[in-house]
């Protein structure tokens, strides 16, 4: 059907495939230090930021799975290759000089980053949010994290419907986004009147995350590995 | 003892537009209400009286809405809550959660319960529970609403056309909870456009017309006339227009849940693609249509291919139902007003897409597909949501459709679409 369907659909694999499976139901304290490894990796050896692709690359494949790494690598290549060939167009202006191998670089940085953030977000579980809102005493607020995470695809999924019947009404994508909006404002008209007293109500109780040790520890020895490796490095 | 519920309703309604005027019933434990009514007849500014959603909805309220002799107004939000479970039409706009499991441990953390000190099997949720909430069927949401109701001890349900989006398993699912609530002293309200389909369970009846009472008392099987199915099939096949040969499909990730289809559709009949709910019908409409590719498999279409989303809001490219008309008939005016008239949007050409009713979106998804001259039709769920005159508006105009030549294939489980149907695919058989 088109590009645009093609990166809304990557959008949505990669984002928001799964519920709480695999590694969101890690422990918490491996989440963050796994984190906080890619964060170090990324900031203190910015051009060793492709490694990123061999670790997270197979912990991909562990979960969400293979369909997940495919739209990562699909969606961080296509924002590589913009920023490759934008940083190639300014050099062709005598800025800098750019080889080949250069723009080759800055691609599989960026897929390395990008990859990053999008694995790091995808572990993090709502619930786990929805939590820290109520510790942090926003009872009346925690129900944001789930909401959000529920109406995104939901609103993605209208999308995709508005470009199917674009496509057919062989319609600029452009057109396509007001009645998408237009269907995702009248989603959240229902949801506040249909779930009016849900939402007023401040929470009274966590809601608990099932743990699993075998993706806690293999998040730690990621992390571990990653930091090794920082270290050789530096 | 006070009742359950005491409705004294002198005026309520909308500054400047729709209201209604002395309204009065009661339901007590273990009763059961139907509130019946075209559209349009004030059915739903009820149900917002009495789940307290009025006034938040724009509305106002003068008289008294008692819920076991405490007035609504005076009531916190959270006794509210507990004490009326409320089932949308539209029952995934009722959950919060982004999956199962999320959404009934939020409702229970409204509680104070822990989610651990439940048992989710007794509905079948607990299979569902890491399923994100946007891919449940309706029947698998109503599911997850019925559990919530039970878990929070609500002493009322009020269930807004609960049959409405269900296959006919599912159907008998919910009738089964109606009579579970009932035996466990909880008050229902039914409200439905068709009474007919509760007949079994005798309801007391408050027949609803322009925004006042028209008949409030016990079950009466002569009360109301059935459907008028005066609708005849009317298609003779023609050439064919679509082919499938040997399709498959699967979403990805998932299963396939197209198998090895093979069918042809053909102009000057109404096809009609049935089965269970998830058994893959909208799929077939947009695989026919050409907005889906399949796994394997060709689909050959021999001529032009529009689809109707079950939300016509996604069809629509302009803001009133005239600039939409315009626009498809490359700006033909007489046309507009000729097509207007024949779909029966003429009165609503000037108003914004927002303050259309369901049927109206339909008619109009319909017309604006009409006039920009399309062969095939895939539309999905035509008469979903929709009364008996609605939908039998909306079936004529399928008709017009084929006897003009053209080919339509829908996707419903509605006894009223079976019933025109020319040709009838089920899915979801072995």
């Amino acid at each position: 059907m088109g590009f645009i369907d093609w990166f809304i659909g990557v959008i949505y694999k990669s984002l928001f495939l799964a519920g709480d499976d695999g590694f969101r139901r890690a422990h918490f304290l491996a989440k963050a230090v796994f984190i906080l490894s890619v964060i170090l990796l990324i900031t203190r050896n910015p051009s060793k930021s492709y490694l990123l692709i061999g670790f997270l690359t197979p912990l991909g494949l562990i979960f969400p799975g293979f369909e997940w790494v495919i739209a990562i690598l699909g969606l961080s290549g296509f924002t590589g290759l913009i920023l490759s060939f934008s940083a190639y167009l300014l050099s062709l202006l005598g800025l800098y000089q750019m080889s080949i191998l250069r723009m080759l670089d800055i691609v599989l940085r960026t897929i390395g980053v990008s990859f990053g953030i999008v694995f790091s977000f995808n572990i993090i579980s709502p619930i786990e949010l929805y939590n820290a809102l109520y510790i942090l005493r926003g009872r009346k607020i925690a129900v944001i994290p789930l909401l959000i995470w529920k109406m995104i695809p939901q609103g993605l999924r209208n999308f995709v419907d508005s470009l199917m019947v674009g496509y057919l009404k062989k319609e600029f994508f452009a057109r396509r986004i007001p009645p998408a909006v237009a269907s995702v404002i009248e989603a959240s008209w229902f949801i506040e009147e249909y779930c009016y007293w849900k939402l007023r109500i401040p929470v009274k109780t966590r809601i608990n995350l099932e743990r699993s040790y075998k993706y806690t520890l293999i998040l730690l020895a990621a992390s571990l590995l990653i930091t090794l490796i920082q270290a050789k490095l530096t | 003892m006070p009742s359950l519920l005491d409705v004294n309703i002198k005026r309520c309604g909308y500054p400047g537009g729709f209201e209604l005027r002395n309204i009065e019933f009661t339901v007590n434990k273990g009763d059961i209400l139907l509130i019946t009514g075209r559209s349009g007849s004030g059915k739903t500014t009820i149900v917002r009286a009495i789940t307290g959603t009025l006034e938040a909805a724009g509305g106002f309220l003068e008289g008294s809405i008692m819920l076991e002799g405490r007035d609504l107004s005076d009531l916190r939000p959270e006794e509210i809550y507990k004490f009326v479970s409320y089932m949308p039409q539209e029952p995934w706009y009722s959950v919060a959660g982004y999956t199962v499991y999320a959404e009934v441990c939020y409702t229970l953390a409204l509680e104070g319960v822990n989610c651990s000190e439940v048992d989710f099997t007794p509905l079948g949720i607990s299979r569902l529970a890491n399923r994100l909430t946007y891919t449940l069927s309706a029947g698998e949401l109503q599911r997850v609403i019925w559990l919530e109701a039970l878990v929070k001890s609500s002493k009322l349900l009020v269930l807004d056309e609960p049959l409405v989006y269900l296959d006919q398993e599912a159907r008998k699912i919910v009738k089964h909870f109606i009579k579970v609530a009932l035996h466990r002293d909880m008050g229902v309200i039914i409200v439905d456009h068709d009474p007919n389909q509760w007949g079994f369970l005798e309801p007391r009846i408050l027949h609803i017309d322009n925004g006042t009472i028209k008949y409030y008392g016990p079950w009466r099987d002569d009360l109301f006339p059935q459907y008028d199915d005066s609708l005849r099939k009317l298609g003779v096949e023609k050439e064919a227009v679509v082919v499938f040969r040997n399709v498959w499909f699967k979403h990805p990730g998932g299963e396939y849940i197209i198998k090895n289809f093979t069918e042809t559709f053909k102009r000057g009949v109404i096809t009609c693609i049935t089965g269970p709910n998830g058994s893959g019908k909208t799929t077939m409409l947009k695989l026919g249509a050409g907005v889906l590719k399949p796994s394997k498999g060709v689909v050959n279409r021999l001529s032009s291919t529009i689809y109707i989303p079950e939300n016509p809001l996604l069809y629509f490219t302009m803001p009133t139902p005239r600039e939409e008309l315009l626009l498809s008939s490359r700006g033909d005016e007489n046309k507009v007003v000729d097509t207007a008239e024949k779909y029966g949007i003429k009165h609503a050409l000037d108003r914004p897409l927002s303050k259309l009713s369901s049927g109206e979106r339909k008619r109009l998804a319909i017309a604006s597909a009409y006039l920009a001259g399309y062969d095939v039709y895939f539309i999905d769920e035509p008469t979903g949501g929709l009364d008996n005159d609605n939908s039998k508006i909306i079936l004529e105009s399928l008709q017009s459709l084929i006897e003009e030549n053209k080919a339509v294939v829908v996707a419903s489980h509605d006894e009223r679409v079976l019933k025109v149907a020319d040709r009838i695919i089920t899915l979801g058989q072995e």
